[in-house]
């Protein structure tokens, strides 16, 4: 059925434009920040049922996809697989996620960093950023440019903080940098991420011995992030444009898609 | 109750954008879900209903995008008044072919605006590697999306009607 359009509208939009110029205005002055938190934290339920069923969904898709390869390679067990599919699919979700957490917790238990645990509930939609949200704000202590990880690995920073939520800029993203060193050698440059490609490790002097297989950490430069967390392996080393540094390719160790939950680290105890 | 029906699907379109499709990607891209519904559903629902839907929505999405609250928002805004200013002026009657191809412009609109706000908030984006990587896709997915949208929208939208006139008349 279409409706009988009017030039109404015109008037509507002006007059909701020019609130959402107002709202732009009063957040870019700061004045937005509690209303933003409270936001998110009516939203943030709502939003982690949506994110868990995705979560599920997926697991079972990628528990289908094993199996049906599996069907082809034993087609003596085809019956058996079959019984098992509901099962594993059942189960497959709390396998990863009792695995991350044994991960985070290892990790916990094992350095001497102050750190608060967190869930990611959404990611950035769009295919410009890798940007996620997860469940703890400034209330537990995060402030921005903390170091997230996962796993045991770096995975990103943080970009913005709220009273119940903050957002991750992830390794792979071309706004995440660091200052990372390679561990072999103590060579010392500036990680970036690339959206595509990983990450790359930039300004490495040449006079250091950089090669193939060596591994990135960060550094004692930052004073937000710890020194020595792992970031990740060098894959090709080129001179920079400029000819007077060193420039590697990054692959983070970090599995980007099974960060589910993950660590903030405040400090050092 | 068609107001109801509206803003269910509307806040549904809304979760699903945020948190489904952001893990469960359609050909590597997640579609604008909300962006599609509103364009489907300016065919349909009253004007004032429709802005402030967008208005409210597109604040939602702003709480999850990394740029300064409101400039998505502005974007989303700003798209559905061009759709609806050219379903008013260009196009004399819906058709589905209509449709696409307002859903496709909005698509590539949207995300050039997005990128922009991205870029006026501080951050780097990778326009070149979007358009090369992601665009057609999107623009594909967002278009079916849009379709979908119309035909379940306008569907219980008249089904709902028809109801409605009926308790009218038998009170």
């Amino acid at each position: 059925m279409l409706q009988q359009k009017s030039l109404k509208f015109v008037k509507y939009f002006f007059v909701l434009f020019l609130v959402s110029i107002l709202i732009f205005i009063f957040s870019f002055l700061g004045y937005l920040s509690p209303v933003e938190g409270v936001l998110s934290k009516i939203s943030t339920p709502f939003v982690s049922v949506f994110n868990n069923a995705s979560l599920k969904l997926k697991d079972i898709g990628s528990s289908i996809a094993e199996l049906g390869s599996l069907q082809k390679e034993n087609k003596e067990l085809k019956k058996k697989v079959e019984e098992l599919t509901f099962e594993v699919s059942r189960l497959s979700e709390l396998k990863i996620e009792n695995e991350s957490l044994k991960k985070q917790l290892g990790f916990i238990n094992s350095t001497n960093f102050q750190t608060v645990a967190a869930r990611v509930i959404a990611k950035e939609p769009s295919n410009f950023l890798k940007i996620i949200v997860i469940d703890k704000g400034s209330k537990d202590g995060i402030k921005k440019n903390l170091a997230v990880v996962s796993g045991g690995f770096l995975l990103g920073r943080i970009q913005e903080v709220n009273s119940d939520t903050s957002k991750v800029v992830l390794l792979m993203d071309s706004n995440f940098q660091i200052s990372g060193m390679v561990q072999e050698s103590s060579a010392l440059g500036l990680v970036k991420g690339q959206i595509g490609s990983g990450a790359v490790m930039e300004e490495i002097s040449k006079e250091k011995l950089v090669k193939n297989g060596d591994t990135v950490v960060t550094s004692n430069l930052e004073n937000e992030v710890p020194e020595n967390l792992l970031i990740g392996k060098i894959t090709d080393i080129s001179v920079e444009s400029n000819g007077l540094f060193l420039k590697a390719s990054v692959l983070p160790f970090v599995n980007f898609d099974e960060a589910r939950n993950v660590v903030v680290i405040l400090g050092v105890k | 109750m068609r107001r109801f029906l509206i803003i269910v699907v509307a806040v549904l379109s809304l979760l699903l954008e945020v948190a489904f499709f952001s893990n469960i990607k359609i050909f590597g891209v997640t579609p604008n879900v909300f962006l599609m519904f509103i364009i489907a559903s300016s065919f349909i629902i009253p004007e004032e209903d429709l802005m402030l839907i967008t208005l409210l929505g597109a604040l939602f999405l702003d709480l999850f995008a990394p740029s300064i609250f409101g400039l998505e928002t502005m974007a989303i805004l700003l798209i559905i008044f061009f759709v609806m200013l050219a379903s008013y002026y260009v196009f004399s009657s819906f058709n589905f072919v209509l449709l696409a191809i307002l859903a496709a412009s909005s698509t590539l609109a949207f995300d050039m605006l997005y990128a922009g706000a991205l870029t006026v908030s501080g951050l780097k984006v990778d326009i070149i590697f979007f358009l090369k990587h992601f665009i057609a896709s999107k623009i594909i997915v967002n278009t079916i999306f849009a379709l979908v949208f119309y035909a379940f929208l306008s569907s219980l939208w008249d089904r709902l009607l028809k109801m409605e006139s009926r308790a009218r008349f038998l009170r």
